[in-house]
C-alpha cells in the first residue's frame, strides 16, 4: 500500500500531469470565483479538454479544478455576499457581516485555511478508507437520509436568531417552496400557476442569488457607503489571523470536517447538505459570549468551507469503489473516468491502486495549492469591499443575472431570482433566518424522496431503526431545547 | 414603523401558507402528503405569530416611547429638513430609495428579456450610474463600456455561454 501511495505522488508530479493540475486549479478558481457557475459546470467545459490527455493527467486537470471550485467561490461569497456555487451559500451567512464589519481578508484567510486543511483531511480519510468501504456505505439508508435532512432543517430553524417562530417559519416555507414542480412518483404538478418553468422546481443558484445578493445588494445602496462599514484598521482582521483562528477552532474544524467526509461517503446528499448540516452543528455548539451566528462569527466560515472540501475526499469512495457518484460533479467525474480508460471498481482498488492513490495526492497538491494562491491575493481581494456601493452594486447585481440566467437558460430564472429577492430583503430587515429558509429549500425534495422510498421499503416501521431512532431523539431534543432555552434565560435574567 | 412592518410581514407570510394549505388540499393523496405536512404546521405557527405580532404593536402604541425606541426611529427613517411652504413627501427617502432600486432591477431584467444581455448591461450601467448614482457622463460610460467588454470576453467569448 505504501508503495501504492509512493507511486500515486510520483504519478501526479510527473510531467505533463502536474502543469494540467495547475492549469485546473486555475480554472477551477476562476470558474469558483464567478456566480452561478459551480462544480457541476466546471467539470463540464473542462471534459472536452481530456478527450486526448493519458489517463492521469485527465485525472489531475479534472480533480485539481474540481477540488478548488468552491475556494474560489468562498471569496465573491464573504465579499459581495454572491455565492460563487452553491455550497458558499452557507459561508456568507457570517462571512458578508465580517466582511461588512471590514474583517474581510480574516474571513477569506479562515475560509481558505478552513478549506484546505479540510480538503487534506478528506483525502486522508479518503487514503485510510480504501481498504474497508463496502459496510460503511451500506450503513445509511433512505431513512437515514431522511431524519438527517429533518434534523438539519431543525437544527437552523430553531437555533438561528432570537424569535424561533421566525426561525420556523423560515424553514417551513423554504420546505414548501422546494415542494413547487413536479412531485416525484406521479408527476402532479403541484403550485405551478400553469407556467411550465414551475414544473422543474425552484432552481438552487436563483433562489440563493435573490435570497442573498440582491437583497444585500438593495440594502447596500440603500444604506450607502461600501460593503465594508469600516477599513481594515485593527491587528486582528486580516488574512493570517483567518488562518490563525482555524487552529484557535480546531474543534469545530475537525467535526465539521468528518461531518463533511461522512457526507460525502453517502451517495446523493452532496455538499450543499455537507456545509448546511456543518453550519447547524457550528451554531448548535457557540460558546457563551460567542457573537451571534448570521451576525459574522467566524466559526460560521470555518465549519461550511471545511466540510465542504472534506466532503469531496468522502465523494470520491463511492465514485471510485463501486462506480457509484455521490453527485452531479462526480457523475462527471465518472464518465471522463471511462472516457480515458479508469473502469471504477475492483481494479482501481488493486492492480490500478496507484492511480487511486494519485487521485488522493491531487485533491491534497490542488487544496493547498489552491488557497495559497488565494491567500496570497487576499489582503488585495478584501479592498473591494470599501468600494463605493452604488458603483460596485449595479454590477454585481448584472453578473447576478448572468449567473442565474446560466442555470437553465430562462428568463423564469432572473424572475425567481427578483421575487425570492423581495422576500430576502424583507426577511432581512426583520431579523428572519434566510439560512433556515434556505437549507429547506435545499432539503425539502430529499425529505419528500426519502419519506417515500422509507415507506415503500420497510413501511411506517422505519423509524425504528436504530441510526434513524436514535437521529429522531436528537431531532426531539433539538425542538424541545428550542422552546426551553429563551424559557431559561428569561428565569436567569430575572433571577440577576 | 417596524412594528407595522413586522404585523404586514407576518400577515403575508399567514397568506402564503393558507394559499400552499388550500392549494395542496386539492392535489391526490400521495402528492399532497409532505405539503400538508409541511404547510398546515406553518399556518398554525404564523397565526400565533401574527397574533403575538399584532399585539406587541398595540402595546408598543399604548405606551410612551423609550429614548432607545426613539433613536431606532431616527436612524430608520432618515427624515430630511423641509422649507418654509414644502409639504412633507409621501414617502421617506430611504423608501423611495429602496423602490427605486428595485424598479432598476426590474426594468434590467425586462430588458435582458426583450433585448438580451449584451444590449442590457450597458444601457442599464449608464443609466445607473448617471441617473441613480449621480456620476458624470464620461465615468458612466467608462465604467459601463469596460464592464460590458469585460463580461462579452468572459461570458461570451471565454465560456461560451448561451445569453
Amino acid at each position: 500500500m505504501f508503495e501504492a501511495m509512493w507511486e500515486g505522488l510520483m504519478l501526479v508530479l510527473s510531467w505533463p500531469a502536474a502543469g494540467y493540475m495547475c492549469v485546473g486549479v486555475l480554472f477551477g478558481l476562476f470558474m469558483g470565483f464567478t456566480p452561478g457557475v459551480g462544480g457541476p459546470v466546471t467539470l463540464a467545459l473542462a471534459l472536452p479538454f481530456v478527450f486526448d490527455l493519458d489517463g492521469v493527467s485527465a485525472v489531475a486537470f479534472l480533480l485539481g479544478a474540481h477540488s478548488v471550485v468552491v475556494t474560489g467561490g468562498s471569496v465573491s461569497a464573504i465579499l459581495f455576499g454572491v455565492p460563487g456555487a452553491g455550497p458558499n451559500a452557507a459561508t456568507l451567512l457570517d462571512g458578508y457581516p465580517l466582511a461588512q464589519q471590514g474583517q474581510a481578508g480574516r474571513a477569506i484567510g479562515a475560509a481558505l485555511s478552513a478549506s484546505a486543511l479540510g480538503g487534506l483531511l478528506g483525502a486522508v480519510v479518503l487514503a485510510c478508507l480504501i481498504p474497508v468501504l463496502r459496510p460503511i456505505v451500506l450503513i445509511f439508508g433512505p431513512p437515514e437520509f431522511l431524519m438527517l435532512s429533518v434534523l438539519g432543517v431543525l437544527f437552523l430553524a430553531t437555533l438561528s436568531g432570537k424569535d424561533p417562530a421566525k426561525g420556523m417559519l423560515a424553514g417551513l416555507l423554504g420546505l414548501m417552496i422546494s415542494l413547487i414542480g413536479e412531485e416525484l412518483l406521479m408527476g402532479t404538478k403541484r403550485y405551478s400557476f400553469g407556467q411550465m418553468y414551475l414544473w422543474e422546481g425552484i432552481h438552487l443558484v436563483p433562489a440563493v442569488i435573490g435570497l442573498f445578493a440582491l437583497a444585500e445588494m438593495v440594502d447596500l445602496v440603500v444604506r450607502g457607503g461600501s460593503i465594508a462599514k469600516q477599513d481594515e484598521t485593527g491587528p486582528q482582521t486580516g488574512p493570517w489571523t483567518g488562518v490563525m483562528d482555524v487552529f484557535r477552532h480546531w474543534g469545530l474544524f475537525l467535526r465539521s470536517s468528518v461531518l463533511g467526509v461522512l457526507i460525502g461517503i453517502i451517495p446523493g446528499l452532496g455538499g450543499d447538505v455537507a456545509c448546511f448540516l456543518a453550519y447547524g452543528q457550528a451554531a448548535q455548539t457557540r460558546r457563551k459570549g460567542e457573537v451571534e451566528y448570521g451576525q459574522g462569527n467566524i466559526g460560521g466560515v470555518i465549519a461550511p468551507e471545511a466540510a465542504n472540501n472534506a466532503k469531496e475526499g468522502g465523494a470520491l469512495v463511492p465514485t471510485i469503489a463501486f462506480g457509484i457518484p455521490g453527485s452531479g460533479s462526480m457523475a462527471i467525474l465518472l464518465g471522463a473516468l471511462l472516457i480515458v480508460g479508469i473502469t471504477p471498481g475492483a481494479e482501481l482498488l488493486d492492480d490500478k491502486l496507484d492511480i487511486t492513490f494519485a487521485m488522493v495526492w491531487t485533491l491534497v497538491i490542488a487544496n493547498v495549492f489552491g488557497a495559497g494562491l488565494m491567500l496570497l491575493m487576499a489582503k488585495r481581494l478584501s479592498r473591494i469591499t470599501l468600494l463605493d456601493g452604488s458603483l460596485l452594486a449595479p454590477m454585481v447585481i448584472v453578473v447576478c443575472f448572468i449567473g442565474a440566467y446560466m442555470t437553465s437558460g430562462s428568463i423564469g430564472d432572473i424572475v425567481v431570482a427578483i421575487v425570492i429577492g423581495i422576500l430576502g430583503y424583507a426577511m432581512k430587515r426583520l431579523d428572519y433566518s434566510r439560512a433556515a429558509l434556505l437549507l429547506g429549500l435545499v432539503l425539502g425534495r430529499l425529505v419528500e424522496q426519502n419519506l417515500f422510498l422509507s415507506l415503500r421499503i420497510f413501511g411506517a416501521g422505519f423509524i425504528y431503526r436504530p441510526i434513524t431512532f436514535g437521529l429522531l431523539v436528537l431531532c426531539t431534543a433539538v425542538l424541545v431545547w428550542s422552546f426551553v432555552k429563551p424559557w431559561l434565560q428569561r428565569r436567569s435574567f430575572a433571577a440577576s | 414603523m417596524k412594528q407595522a412592518e413586522e404585523v404586514g410581514f407576518a400577515a403575508v407570510l399567514l397568506v402564503i401558507f393558507a394559499m400552499f394549505v388550500g392549494l395542496g388540499w386539492g392535489y391526490n393523496s400521495t402528492a399532497r402528503i409532505v405539503p400538508l405536512t409541511v404547510s398546515i404546521p406553518g399556518l398554525a405557527i404564523s397565526v400565533i405569530h401574527l397574533t403575538r405580532m399584532v399585539l406587541r404593536w398595540k402595546r408598543a402604541s399604548a405606551r410612551p416611547a423609550s429614548p432607545e425606541t426613539a433613536t431606532e426611529l431616527l436612524d430608520s427613517v432618515e427624515t430630511e429638513a423641509l422649507q418654509p411652504g414644502e409639504r412633507s413627501p409621501l414617502l421617506q427617502p430611504r423608501t423611495r430609495k429602496m423602490l427605486g432600486m428595485w424598479a432598476w432591477i426590474i426594468v434590467l431584467a425586462a430588458g435582458i428579456e426583450l433585448l438580451g444581455f449584451l444590449v442590457t448591461t450597458p444601457c442599464f450601467l449608464l443609466g445607473f450610474m448617471r441617473y441613480f448614482a449621480k456620476r458624470s457622463w464620461a465615468q458612466s460610460f467608462t465604467i459601463a463600456a469596460s464592464f460590458t467588454v469585460s463580461m462579452y470576453l468572459i461570458f461570451y467569448v471565454g465560456l461560451k455561454a448561451q445569453l
